[in-house]
């Protein structure tokens, strides 16, 4: 999930950086300094986690977190995925400079999201909310990859090169792995570390 | 500096590092090699391949000389005569590989950088940690 250089157009890179600069702009506004620990702590996570390839034929793909880490950070998601994301880039060329600022977005808007959601279903046992947060990250992510690389280049979307297909297929297992891990992090959390949620408003 | 953090802190760092990377951490990054004259064999940096890659041949001027999916191997052939300056690999996913004649592409080693790279981020958490704990304590 993680978009190569040359991959994306002149113009998608333009607008993916625009929005990038806007969402970190918006994610560092107020940051308290004990939100750095947190912030730190999911961005060597991600970095880490992001790394284990999960060869699903006829692809290969690799856990995201994004429902946890957006549980966790809220709004300020854009903070540890980009610095883990650059560091990928730089250290071991996994994706590229160009599509740093859109791999931040298909990262940081799920977790957004998922964080809403996970504000918005207070009804429910925090280990459904967590799963279905998670879930949901992955969906959205997915539709992300799909819209940027579409955007691209019309030919990921038709016949058998058609990356919707193989996108949503390879994610299969991942939404699985993702709802499951979400759902137990995000209850051992609300039991041990309650702080480490993000607040609403965060 | 003080190092004193919380037991909770500890383990539940502990606990995301462990349960999370244990794995073998192999980033999924593609691969293009020529394997032998008029093979290229792609190769995601964790191993396998998607059939959906398409490869890009490509002579000094730009043109392209010859492309199409690679086979059940992860395998395109072409005529070894071909005078190919640059071949290009995607899979369609947004992983694009890149091949130049007499470049040679290296890279870090995996296990030290990924360790490295959480050390230091504990190393900032711990650090932020204890000085919003003794900000606290003044307060």
């Amino acid at each position: 999930m993680h978009i190569a250089d040359g991959v994306l157009t002149a113009p998608v890179v333009a607008a993916t950086y625009g929005a990038a600069v806007v969402a970190m702009g918006v994610a560092a506004k107020g940051i308290k300094e004990e939100e750095i620990p947190k912030i730190s702590l999911m961005a060597g996570t991600f970095f880490a986690v992001s790394l284990i390839s999960i060869p699903v034929s006829p692809t290969s793909v690799h856990p995201l977190l994004c429902g946890l880490i957006g549980i966790i950070l809220g709004k300020k998601s854009p903070l540890a995925f980009f610095p883990a994301l650059l560091l990928q880039a730089l250290l071991l060329r996994h994706g590229g400079l160009t599509a740093l600022a859109a791999n931040t977005l298909i990262l940081s808007i799920p977790a957004y999201l998922s964080y809403l959601l996970y504000c918005k279903l207070p009804n429910l046992k925090t280990l459904v909310r967590g799963g279905i947060a998670g879930a949901v990250s992955v969906v959205i992510t997915v539709i992300a990859v799909i819209i940027l690389l579409v955007l691209s280049d019309s030919r990921f979307a038709a016949g058998d090169f058609s990356v919707v297909k193989i996108v949503m297929l390879g994610h299969l297992p991942i939404l699985v792995v993702e709802t499951i891990v979400t759902a137990f992090a995000v209850q051992f959390l609300e039991k041990n570390k309650k702080s480490w949620i993000a607040v609403k408003g965060d | 500096m003080n190092l004193k953090v919380s037991k909770k802190t500890v383990i539940f760092t502990c606990l995301i590092f462990i349960l999370l990377y244990c794995g073998t951490a192999l980033a999924h990054g593609m691969l293009l090699k020529l394997e032998e004259p008029g093979v290229f064999r792609v190769e995601y940096d964790g191993g396998g391949f998607s059939t959906s890659t398409e490869v890009i041949l490509y002579d000094q001027n730009d043109k392209v000389l010859a492309q199409g999916l690679v086979d059940e191997k992860g395998k395109f052939y072409f005529d070894p005569n071909l005078e190919v300056y640059r071949a290009v690999a995607n899979d369609g996913m947004g992983h694009r590989a890149e091949y130049k004649e007499g470049v040679k592409v290296s890279s870090l080693p995996k296990l030290p950088v990924v360790i490295g790279v959480i050390v230091v981020a504990v190393a900032v958490s711990v650090y932020f940690s204890n000085k919003s704990k003794q900000k606290l304590k003044v307060l």
